[in-house]
């Protein structure tokens, strides 16, 4: 097996920066380094046509990689790579070394430069080397797609699979479809009735042949297998045959339990045998076990008798359904702040109501039938006010602004303006008024100016009940002076919490719970509905507040990546395997890497040693680098490579110039240096960069390999802070410098080490950083 | 291409299903009045009510209706028809029925919410309404579909985060994609940002995230090197032909001057060129040669040449080591097949040339500018500086809202703006700890996952944030400024300060009027792209195969952008992986018998649909069609016909929603009655945004939707004459914007001639009219009918004075 090197010169005019012929010369000198070549431009093409005459020829048929000689990987990398497996080679042992933007453009003496690329190309050769095509997984996922939540967002992304022809099973916990959208009378900014929108989509669901309705489910337990999840959903039973049920209501009509109505924000009451909305999908009905009189003292049984139809089954047993799916949706919405803990909100008091309860006030079919009532004694109010960010933006309850609370309170107040009458007096409390939507400015411009609702800035300090019952809410005005305004009735704008149930589920789905308790995306920037469990994606207000607009979009979104994941890994090439192996003999069982693990890659079963999953598996190398017995390698991918790298660099350093070892991550690191040369900046040659995966590779040990093989000095440059892109990477290079700082004094030596955070335009602070180091070593600066 | 079989119907049995939908209509119309009314009409063999037709509920009864009373013909009263009427075509062909056996009364929109509470007059309203609708219901045929194949091919307008990520997704689901940028470099507003909030990583690192959970930088993207994306920057969209499935577009390539196959970024070309020019890209703030790459991060990377600086002088072809570039490049017009759109095209920032002395004063910027200032590789190396002197400001104010929130220049909330401005102060704060920074705002939005920590990160780093405006802003000697300012309670205040940023909002990017007629879509109000419907369908538009994400849409932060583009993909993915589309036959059909061969239809006709066949007769090419019916309304014998909007269609309805013999009582008859002719694109949607607004306009205006103003010919002018409109009003999108290139104009010759001829018979030119509305135009449209109506009612008094006086006379 032997290198091929290839070397760009483009069009000579790297020749006068860097001495190619001797570079050239230089390569053909390592070992296992059989041929070299020299081309003005360095294309996909070339290349092959290259690999194919040395074959042809039978110059070299013991090619198996490929170092190119050449600047920026940008340009060239991707191409190469194809052409690589167009050639019957491994793309994996494709290695490029950036002479240009990162060595020939940033020193002026091309003495230096060419001395400082023969390190880069030798670290190249050994990467080269060492590299070995991978193995690849190629597996046909399960072709359905699980959604959890049959709320706006939940239904809209099995609209969308349906639509393209994928089976959805949608599972939802409670006994409708149609989530907290079905309730909330209008919405904004068009005033369309929620049901209205709502309504037909959930139709759609219902008689949507490729979806599977599944409602008074949750899903259980969940584990990967390579082709997808392998879910265990319970079936609740609704004892209730839903086969026979026509959805008549005798049942409930004749139940004589009556429960405060959930659906109705606990105004109203319901049955226990109920329907929870008139527009509930499936229109069947459920018996609830909590408070059937049956099912709790063994008495009763009129539905059962009642029942035209004899649908109701008190036999019925809870079910566990089995589901094999490629991908899984979470939509599991959110549920209202209660702010019953708080007393400063006056929610014990009965005139004080949530903005959901105001909602299922204003609603035709709500409670009150449309009519706004006070609940302590049925009388229309006259004075109304509502208190904005009530469990949002408040660092001790919740800090996070809920979103829809500002919108909601102006849809509520303009509703009472037009349909309970303008005489209505509406005062918001704000601290400020969040509408930036479409449409959203102009809606709350026409509360104001058109409907004559008051607005004031203020901070909410406590809510009073007087004698005579009126309500008074004292504030902090904008001043800071201290206010009060009366009321007859207090609506709280209360605001989004992740709902019941949904961090479980996500510990189920192993996907991350963000530190306000939803659902964490992998990366907030650009990719909200993707979860680090592959196959699995969130969206809808179970991933953070949000809107229906922007629900409806990000459920869009995720059906889009869920049907990429089951489409793709059909007939193509899978994904290599680039997980370390596990030395069963040597493995501790200590368990660092298993909690380490940024995607949760790593398991440990009862016996032997742990056991890494491959789909999970990132590459960082973070569990190899804190591995404490050395049980895991990766021999061609990495960590192990890293060692080769260093000791090539050194061996071919000039002992009386100075070497700074550069491990730079492939993501930012990389990038700054390619910054560094476009612009043109110029720094000492003595920097040589080394590349790895991620700051979590960089163990000690490569450092004080560096060290003792002569390295003058070290710098780690990894991405900006919260941002590694594994995750972990730069506080791991951070954690392990501590470390070495602390052996080193002990040892009574110091050696300059410096760790960056940078994102790939940082260049100034790596030019002040690169300087310092230089210093600190005595040598000069650039 | 197949047609479906179309069944034949006999006798119409009319089913009329009106909807209360829960209170909003059934506070204002007496809907069990509208049933027994619906019931005794002729042809109706059966009548209900319910809470919410829509429902599974309402749409199961329709069902069984239909099979129990053997109804052959469905009307349903309710919302609008851009809202239901996809749901309930589909209902009744669950049914069995031809979907287009369907017709909708709009009581909603154009009733009930008009005239809230007042239920005599909306319930009036009402019956002609539903009278209307069930009249032509009656004339209603069955119509069948096609199927053809779709191009598995996609055309991504706009090379920023959205339009990458779209592309990428869409090149990964296997779709060949051309993604075209007019700019020679990608990556749109999103490069210029520096760091972006809320990551405070870079605008560039924004590049898809895959399913190996990888986010990359934009110039490392795949989008580069993907093997079913055709980058094409420096490339504008010209014109757009086809549907839905079948567009067929052409592409405008203007010259790079630089062969980017060849070009290896050397930099010896820049190195020799002698014109130095501002860089548009760092907002002015350095220079850059008539050669250039804009940013380190540009992509593709190959120099591209600015036509306007440069001077042709040949020194670059001389330094080009490898002869890249082409100074003689002329732009070279591509045509592609594409199945879809994605509409990305970005936005620009607001021009707040002339206001707080911005581009007047050298330390009041914008915060873009401010942001190419702390870009670490930008510029100023991350240096804040004052542009007067390059000292470091001691104080800085920030202005919120400007471009925004603001009756003169913008209305909306351009929402990016606060955490653009809070991530902006607490970069200085940390850079430059004694630099006092005030922002001065309306409120704070900060509306995002996280984006709420810059608010406290604020607070903890001493910045202000004052409620309150800035009044006057004028320029000391020593370049500093002096701001007269409000506070929220109005107490006037005086702030000295170095630098005032401004944060100006987000506008619709240039050409964005001429892509949508291009594409036949809608602007909104506030002059972005107006969706399908805001919830039911935020990424579709009103023409099939076309989507939008991004800021194109309103404003928006790049999450929300990327989250759009993913979900665009979704859209395409459903319409275009399955291989075939259906499209429906309602297209125009020429009678041979009665045509005469004149040819005034093929002229017309703006897609050139129309063919002469070798008998001089016309055939319709009914791929091409897309059913305007412009043709059938040029036609002088009424042989072209497009159907679904017969001329046969059409008049029954105009006579229904007239129909004085029935109910009507000469005496009660208050105010005049006015037909509109509203077209389904704008004018309807006006309509239908009055009510939603629930803005009053005259009860008396009866509206009737047309494919097109264009298709109104004078026949039905006349007939809403003959029985008994005092005014006929046809309304069109605005002139440059018709939806079928330029129908509305035909309609404005049209309507000119008809008001001659309106005098000569008698009746006066006066009591027509056309006006233009846009979709977004629902209080012009309410004040545009109201003022006709004003004038036929003094027209009418003006008469009925005449008709008096010539009593007495006699």
């Amino acid at each position: 097996m032997s290198t091929f090197v290839i070397f760009e010169t483009f069009s000579g005019t790297l020749n006068e920066r860097l001495d190619i012929d001797e570079l050239e010369k230089f390569a053909k000198g390592i070992e296992g380094v059989s041929t070299t070549a020299q081309t003005d431009r360095l294309s996909a093409n070339y290349m092959l046509d290259k690999l194919a005459e040395l074959y042809d020829k039978g110059e070299d048929r013991q090619i198996q990689s490929v170092v190119a000689v050449t600047g920026s990987r940008t340009r060239i990398e991707e191409p190469l790579k194809r052409a690589m497996e167009s050639a019957g080679l491994d793309p994996n042992c494709l290695v490029t070394a950036n002479v240009r933007e990162q060595c020939a453009y940033v020193h002026d003496d091309r003495r230096s430069a060419t001395e400082k690329a023969k390190m880069i190309i030798s670290a190249a050769v050994e990467k080269a080397k060492l590299s070995t095509p991978l193995k690849r997984q190629i597996v046909q996922r399960f072709q359905d797609v699980m959604i959890v939540g049959g709320g706006v967002a939940g239904i809209q992304a099995s609209l969308d699979l349906a639509d393209q022809g994928i089976k959805v099973h949608l599972v939802e916990r409670t006994p409708t479809i149609g989530g907290m959208m079905a309730l909330l009378v209008k919405t904004y900014p068009t005033d369309d009735c929620a049901i209205c929108i709502c309504g037909p989509k959930m139709a759609d669901v219902a008689n949507n042949p490729s979806i599977d309705l599944m409602t008074y489910s949750e899903v259980q337990e969940v584990s990967r297998v390579p082709e997808g999840y392998h879910v265990k959903v319970l079936k609740k039973p609704s004892y209730v045959d839903f086969k026979k049920c026509v959805g008549c209501g005798q049942c409930a009509d004749k139940c004589p339990t009556r429960v405060p109505d959930q659906w109705s924000g606990y105004i109203g009451e319901r049955r226990a045998a109920y329907l929870p909305f008139s527009q509930s999908i499936p229109r069947k009905y459920t018996i609830d076990p909590e408070n059937c009189l049956y099912l709790t003292k063994g008495i009763c049984r009129v539905c059962e008798k009642v029942c035209p139809s004899h649908a109701v089954d008190f036999t019925q047993k809870p079910e566990i359904v089995e589901l094999d799916v490629g991908s899984v949706i979470a939509a599991t919405g959110f549920d209202n702040f209660d702010p019953t803990p708080y007393p400063k909100f006056g929610f014990q008091h009965e005139d004080v109501i949530t903005q959901f309860q105001m909602a299922r006030l204003l609603d035709g079919e709500g409670p009150t039938k449309g009519k706004l009532k006070r609940p302590s004694d049925g009388k229309r109010p006259e004075r109304v006010v509502m208190i904005q960010c009530v469990g949002s933006r408040d660092p001790e309850i919740n800090p996070y602004c809920s979103r829809y609370c500002c919108m909601a309170a102006i849809k509520h107040s303009e509703l009472t303006k037009i349909e309970q009458g303008d005489d209505i007096d509406i005062t918001i409390l704000y601290r400020d008024i969040r509408a930036g939507g479409k449409g959203f400015e102009e809606y709350y411009n026409r509360a104001r100016d058109n409907f004559g609702v008051k607005f004031v800035h203020g901070d909410l300090q406590q809510v009073d009940k007087m004698e005579d019952g009126t309500l008074i809410v004292h504030y902090l005005n904008g001043r800071g002076d201290k206010a009060e305004l009366a009321a007859d009735l207090v609506v709280l704008s209360t605001g989004m919490v992740p709902s019941e149930g949904s961090q479980r589920l996500a510990k189920t789905l192993g996907v991350d719970v963000d530190r306000n308790g939803f659902m964490g995306e992998v990366d907030p920037k650009v990719a909200s509905v993707i979860t680090k469990a592959p196959g699995i994606y969130i969206c809808g207000a179970g991933q953070g507040p949000k809107d229906i607009p922007e629900s409806v979009v990000q459920a869009s979104a995720a059906a889009g990546m869920a049907a990429l994941q089951i489409k793709s890994h059909v007939g193509e090439v899978g994904k290599p395997f680039l997980m370390p192996n596990v030395e069963e003999e040597v493995c501790g069982r200590c368990g660092i890497c298993v909690s380490i693990c940024p995607y949760n890659a790593i398991s440990m079963p009862p016996k032997g040693a742990v056991e890494i999953n491959n789909e999970l598996c990132q590459a960082c190398g973070l569990c190899i680098s804190s591995c404490p017995t050395r049980a895991l390698e990766n021999p061609n991918y990495g960590f192990d490579l890293v060692d080769a790298q260093v000791e090539a660099i050194l061996a071919g350093r000039d002992p009386s110039k100075q070497v700074i070892l550069g491990f730079c991550c492939n993501d930012c690191g990389y990038n700054l240096l390619d910054t560094a040369g476009i612009n043109g900046a110029k720094y000492t040659s003595a920097f040589v960069p080394i590349y790895v995966p991620c700051m979590s590779t960089v163990s000690m040990r490569h450092i004080i390999k560096a060290v003792n093989g002569g390295a003058d000095g070290v710098m780690l440059i990894g991405c900006v802070q919260d941002r590694c892109h594994y995750k972990k990477g730069v506080d791991h290079a951070e954690g392990q410098l501590k470390v070495l700082e602390n052996l080193y004094r002990d040892a009574g030596s110091r050696v300059p080490i410096r760790v960056l955070r940078s994102c790939g335009t940082m260049l100034t602070q790596f030019l002040e950083n690169l300087d310092g180091l230089v210093k600190e070593l005595g040598g000069e600066e650039r | 291409m197949k047609a479906v079989e179309e069944q034949k119907v006999e006798e119409p049995r009319v089913g009329v299903f009106i909807c209360r939908c829960g209170l909003n209509i059934a506070k204002s119309v007496n809907t069990t009045a509208l049933v027994e009314f619906a019931k005794a009409l002729p042809g109706v063999v059966y009548s209900e009510e319910n809470q919410f037709t829509c429902s599974e509920d309402g749409q199961k009864s329709i069902k069984e209706k239909i099979k129990e009373h053997n109804i052959n013909r469905v009307v349903v009263a309710s919302c609008s028809p851009r809202l239901h009427e996809p749901t309930f075509r589909r209902c009744i062909e669950e049914a069995g029925l031809n979907r287009f056996l369907f017709e909708m009364a709009n009581i909603r929109e154009q009733c009930s919410w008009i005239y809230l509470g007042q239920i005599e007059k909306a319930t009036e309203k009402a019956k002609h309404i539903v009278n209307g609708a069930v009249e032509r219901a009656k004339t209603l045929e069955p119509i069948g579909m096609m199927r053809m194949k779709a191009y598995p091919s996609v055309l991504v307008v706009g090379g920023g985060p959205a339009g990458v990520e779209a592309a990428t997704r869409l090149g990964d689901l296997g779709l060949e994609v051309f993604l075209v940028e007019r700019n020679p470099f990608l990556g749109g507003k999103a490069m210029q940002l520096g760091s972006v909030f809320p990551t405070e990583d870079c605008g560039t690192c924004v590049s898809p995230c895959g399913n190996d959970l990888h986010r990359r930088c934009l110039y490392r993207s795949p989008v580069a090197h993907h093997p079913y994306v055709h980058m094409l920057t420096s490339t504008e969209l010209m014109k757009v032909d086809g549907y839905v499935g079948n567009f067929n577009a052409t592409l405008r390539i203007q010259p790079r001057f630089v062969d980017q196959e060849l070009c290896m970024a050397c930099g010896k070309c820049a190195d020799v060129c002698p014109i130095e020019v501002p860089n548009e890209f760092n907002l002015g703030l350095d220079k850059r040669k008539a050669v250039y790459l804009p940013s380190n991060q540009a992509l593709p990377r190959t120099y591209a040449i600015d036509p306007k600086s440069c001077t042709k002088c040949g020194k670059c072809v001389e330094a080009c080591p490898v002869n890249a570039i082409r100074l003689d490049e002329q732009p070279r017009d591509v045509t592609v097949d594409v199945g879809a759109f994605v509409v990305a095209t970005g936005f620009e920032v607001f021009d707040a040339k002339g206001m707080y002395g911005y581009g007047e004063y050298d330390n009041v910027i914008n915060q873009l500018k401010l942001a190419r200032m702390l870009d670490m590789s930008g510029p100023t190396n991350g240096k804040v500086m004052t542009l007067r002197d390059g000292h470091a400001p001691k104080s800085i104010a920030m202005l919120q809202c400007v471009g925004s929130r603001d009756p003169k220049t913008n209305v909306y909330c351009s929402k990016i703006c606060c955490a653009i401005a809070l991530k902006h102060a607490v970069s200085i704060a940390e850079q430059l700890p004694d630099t006092k920074i005030t922002i001065i705002h309306k409120d704070i939005r900060l509306s995002g996952k996280e984006y709420e920590d810059y608010y406290y990160r604020a607070e903890d780093l001493g910045i202000k944030l004052l409620r309150g405006e800035v009044q006057k802003v004028t320029q000391n000697d020593d370049g500093s400024l002096s701001l007269n300012a409000v506070n929220e309670f109005g107490d006037p205040l005086q702030l000295d300060v170095d630098m005032l940023v401004l944060s100006t909002g987000v506008v619709q990017s240039k050409g964005t009027q001429e892509l949508a007629h291009m594409l036949g879509l809608s602007l909104s109000q506030d002059q972005f792209l107006m969706e399908r419907h805001p919830k039911l369908a935020p990424l579709d538009t009103a023409v099939d195969g076309v989507y939008i994400c991004g800021t194109c849409q309103g404003p928006k932060d790049i999450q929300e952008s990327i989250t759009q583009a993913q979900g665009a993909t979704s859209r395409v993915a459903a319409l275009l992986l399955k291989g075939v589309i259906e499209v429906d036959l309602a297209k125009a059909q020429a009678d041979m018998d009665t045509c005469v061969g004149c040819g005034a239809c093929a002229s017309a006709c703006p897609y050139k649909a129309i063919m002469w066949n070798a008998f001089g007769r016309p055939e319709v090419i009914e791929a091409a069609c897309k059913g305007c019916g412009i043709c059938t309304a040029v036609c002088p014998v009424s042989a072209m016909q497009l159907r679904h909007y017969k001329d046969d269609q059409i008049i029954p309805k105009i006579h229904g929603i007239l129909a004085p013999e029935k109910w009507f009582d000469e005496d009660k008859r208050g105010e005049p009655v006015v037909v509109c002719f509203a077209c389904q694109w704008c004018s309807y949607a006006a309509a239908d945004a009055a009510g939603s607004m629930k803005l009053e306009y005259p009860d008396n205006i009866r509206i009737i939707l047309v494919p097109c103003s264009g298709r109104v010919d004078a026949l039905h002018i006349l007939t809403a004459f003959k029985y008994g409109a005092d005014g006929v009003i046809v309304a069109g999108c605005l002139p440059e914007q018709c939806h079928y290139i330029d129908g509305n104009l035909k309609a404005v010759d049209r309507i000119d001639a008809m008001k001659k001829a309106l005098d000569v018979i008698g009746i006066g030119g006066e009591r027509l009219e056309l006006i233009f509305a846009a979709a977004c135009m629902p209080i012009e449209f309410a004040e545009m009918v109201t003022e006709f109506t004003r004038r036929i009612e003094k027209l009418n008094a003006e008469k009925k004075a005449q008709q008096a006086q010539t009593v007495t006379v006699k």
